[in-house]
C-alpha cells in the first residue's frame, strides 16, 4: 500500500470522522499518552460492565491523523472485550505496526485493524499509531501518563 | 541563474543520494549541516595516518595529533577573533551553554538572584537556566519577543534594571529565523552590569561571528552547523571571566597536580577539558571553517538570504499555509497548515525526497506563545538552490491535493 493509498482508504475517513472521539465522566479507567517529540497527546476514557468487559470507550487529544485514526478504529474494537483480550490484541495489533510477522492465528479476527498494517512501511511513525493501544494498556495497569520517550 | 548551490553542490557526496528515485532535497540544515568531501577526507586521513591520544605520547604520531589538535583549536578560535587560550571545545553548543550554567552559574547566581532568557530560545539554552535557577532559588524570567518577532529590548531593559545576574540569548533563532543585533544587547546588558551568554548555534552556521567586537561574556556553538563533523564545538569565554570559571569536570587533563587529598585545576582552556577530547572532531571542524569561509567570500549569507525570500514568497502564495515569522525569516522559514498536522505533511514530503524538520524544533515555549502546537521548518545552506525551494512547493501542494 501506498502512502496516498494508506491515508485516502482509510486514515483520513477516521482523521476527519473520528469515532469514540470525547470524554466518559467517572471513568473506571483513565490514562494520558504522549509521544513528547510530536507533541501527540491524547487521553483514553474507559467504563468497565459488571462482567469486567468494556462497556464504553472514548478517546479525546491532538496529535498527526495517524495517531488519532489509529486510535478511532482502536476504540471501536475494544467493546465488550475483557482485559485479557485486549491486551492479547494490543500485542498483535502493536506486531502488526511494527511490521512484524503474525501467525495464523494471530491474524484471525482482525477486521478493519488490518489497515494499520500499512504504517510499517514508515517506521517513524509507528509510535504514531501505537499511541492509542499503549495508553489502553497503561489504564488497565492503573498507570495514570505514559511517554514513549 | 548560475548560484552558490549549483556551483558547490557537488562537493556534498550525500546530496548525490537519491530517495526513492527521487533527487534529495535537504531543507534541514539547522537542524545540522551536510558534509563537504574535503571535511570528510580530513576525518578519514586523521584515522588513516595521525590517530593518537594528545598531549600524553612522546612518540612521532602523538605529536603529529597534538600538534593538528591544538592548530585546530588555534585556528578556529582565530575564526571568532580570540585566542586559543580563550576557546573551550565541547561537544556542542549544548553542552557549551551547560558549562557555563554549572560552572560559572553557580558560582556566580545566588538565591533571590535573576536569570534572563528570551522565550523564543532553543530548549538548549533555556532547560540550563531553569536548572540552575531550581538549584539555588534564582527567578528564571523569560523575555517576549516585540512586534518584530526580536528580543523586546524595551522590556529586557526595565527586567536589566531591575537587575540581573545573566542574559542568555540566540544570536539567530532556530525556528523564526530572526537575526538579533547581538553587539548593542551586550551593551545594554553591560550597563547593568549582567553577563551575556550569546547562543551562536545558528548564527556561525552561515556567518563569520567576531565575538570579541560582540562583547559577550560567553559565546557558544557547534561545529556541526558549521559544515563540521558532529560532536565538536566549543566555547569561547571572554578574557575577563576565563580565570574566574571554575572547574566543572573532573579527570585527566583538566589538572596540574594531584595529591593523595586535593588537586588543583590547569589553566584554561584545558581545566575545561576532563579526558581525551574530540581530536579528530576539532581537526575535522578546522577544515570546515575553511570551507566555510571560501563559500562566505563566494556570496554565502546573500545566498541563504535570496533563498529565505523566496521560500517566503512562495509559501505565502498558498491558502491555508500559515508562516510563523510575517517578514524577513533568515536561514530558516516554519509554518504550518490549517488542520494538517506537519508530521503527516512531513512524512508525505519525504516520499517526493524532501528532508524538512517537523515538530517544535527544541522550541515549545515559543511555540505556545504563538499559540501553535508545533510546525514545519525548511532551512537553508550553501548547498541550496532554487530547484530545492520549487520542489518543496510542488510537493506541499501535491501533499494538500491529498491530505486537504
Amino acid at each position: 500500500m501506498s502512502l496516498e493509498d494508506l491515508y485516502r482508504n482509510v486514515i483520513l475517513d477516521h482523521y476527519r470522522s473520528a469515532r469514540n472521539k470525547g470524554s466518559i465522566e467517572n471513568p473506571d479507567l483513565h490514562a494520558v499518552g504522549k509521544n513528547p517529540s510530536c507533541g501527540d497527546e491524547l487521553e483514553i476514557f474507559i467504563k468497565l460492565n459488571s462482567d469486567k468487559k468494556v462497556e464504553d470507550v472514548k478517546w479525546n487529544g491532538e496529535g498527526c491523523a495517524i495517531c488519532c485514526a489509529s486510535s478511532s478504529i482502536m476504540t471501536e474494537a475494544l467493546k465488550k472485550k475483557t482485559k485479557e483480550e485486549i491486551f492479547d490484541l494490543s500485542k498483535r495489533i502493536k506486531k502488526l505496526i511494527k511490521g512484524e510477522n503474525l501467525d495464523d492465528e494471530e491474524k484471525e479476527n482482525l477486521g478493519e485493524l488490518v489497515v494499520l498494517q500499512g504504517v510499517s512501511k514508515f517506521p517513524v511513525r509507528v509510535k504514531c499509531a501505537t499511541l492509542g493501544w499503549v495508553s489502553v494498556e497503561i489504564a488497565f495497569e492503573g498507570k495514570k501518563e505514559i511517554s514513549t520517550e | 541563474m548560475s548560484s552558490l548551490g549549483k556551483k558547490i553542490r557537488k562537493r556534498f557526496p550525500i546530496l548525490k543520494r537519491k530517495i526513492r528515485g527521487k533527487r534529495f532535497v535537504y531543507l534541514d540544515s539547522s537542524a545540522t549541516t551536510q558534509k563537504p568531501i574535503e571535511v570528510i577526507e580530513k576525518i578519514q586521513n586523521y584515522y588513516l595516518n595521525t590517530n593518537a591520544n594528545v598531549h600524553r605520547g612522546l612518540y612521532k604520531v602523538a605529536e603529529e595529533a597534538t600538534l593538528e589538535y591544538e592548530d585546530a583549536r588555534r585556528k578556529i578560535s582565530n575564526w571568532f577573533g580570540f585566542d586559543s587560550k580563550n576557546l573551550i571545545f565541547t561537544r556542542g553548543t549544548t553542552e557549551a551553554i551547560n558549562l557555563v550554567s554549572k560552572s560559572w552559574g553557580e558560582e556566580n547566581i545566588s538565591k533571590g538572584d535573576r536569570v534572563l532568557v528570551p522565550l523564543s530560545e532553543h530548549h538548549s539554552n533555556y532547560v540550563p537556566w531553569q536548572m540552575v535557577c531550581e538549584k539555588v532559588k534564582a527567578s528564571f524570567v523569560p523575555i517576549p519577543l516585540c512586534e518584530d518577532q526580536k528580543i523586546d529590548t524595551c522590556i529586557l531593559e526595565n527586567e536589566l534594571k531591575k537587575g540581573a545576574k545573566i542574559l542568555a540569548f540566540s544570536a539567530q533563532g532556530n525556528v523564526l529565523g530572526k537575526k538579533e543585533d547581538v553587539k548593542s544587547i551586550c551593551t545594554l546588558a553591560k550597563k547593568y552590569k549582567a553577563a551575556t551568554l550569546v547562543d551562536g548555534a545558528q548564527a556561525s552556521g552561515h556567518s563569520k561571528m567576531d565575538v570579541k567586537d560582540l562583547g559577550c561574556d560567553f559565546f557558544a556553538f557547534s561545529g556541526h552547523k558549521m559544515l563540521g563533523p558532529m560532536g565538536i564545538g566549543g566555547l569561547i569565554v571572554a578574557d575577563d571571566s576565563l580565570m574566574s570559571l571554575p572547574a566543572w569536570q573532573g579527570g585527566g587533563e583538566m589538572i596540574s597536580d594531584v595529591q593523595l587529598d586535593s588537586w588543583t585545576p590547569a589553566l584554561p582552556p584545558y581545566r575545561f577539558e576532563a579526558g581525551t577530547p574530540n581530536v579528530v572532531g576539532a581537526i575535522g571542524l578546522a577544515q570546515a571553517v575553511d570551507v566555510l569561509d571560501e563559500f562566505i567570500q563566494l556570496g554565502l549569507e546573500e545566498h541563504v538570504e535570496s533563498l529565505s525570500e523566496c521560500t517566503h514568497e512562495n509559501l505565502k502564495k498558498i491558502e491555508g499555509l500559515n508562516l510563523l515569522c510575517e517578514k524577513n525569516p533568515y536561514g530558516a522559514i516554519s509554518f504550518w497548515v490549517n488542520s494538517l498536522h506537519p508530521h503527516d505533511l512531513a512524512t508525505v514530503m519525504d516520499q517526493d525526497g524532501i528532508a524538512v524538520r517537523a515538530g517544535h524544533h527544541c522550541a515549545k515555549p515559543l511555540h505556545h506563545s504563538l499559540g501553535v502546537q508545533s510546525s514545519l521548518r525548511a532551512s537553508f545552506h550553501a548547498y541550496n538552490d532554487f530547484d530545492d525551494i520549487d520542489d518543496l512547493v510542488n510537493s506541499l501542494k501535491r501533499a494538500f491535493s491529498f491530505l486537504l
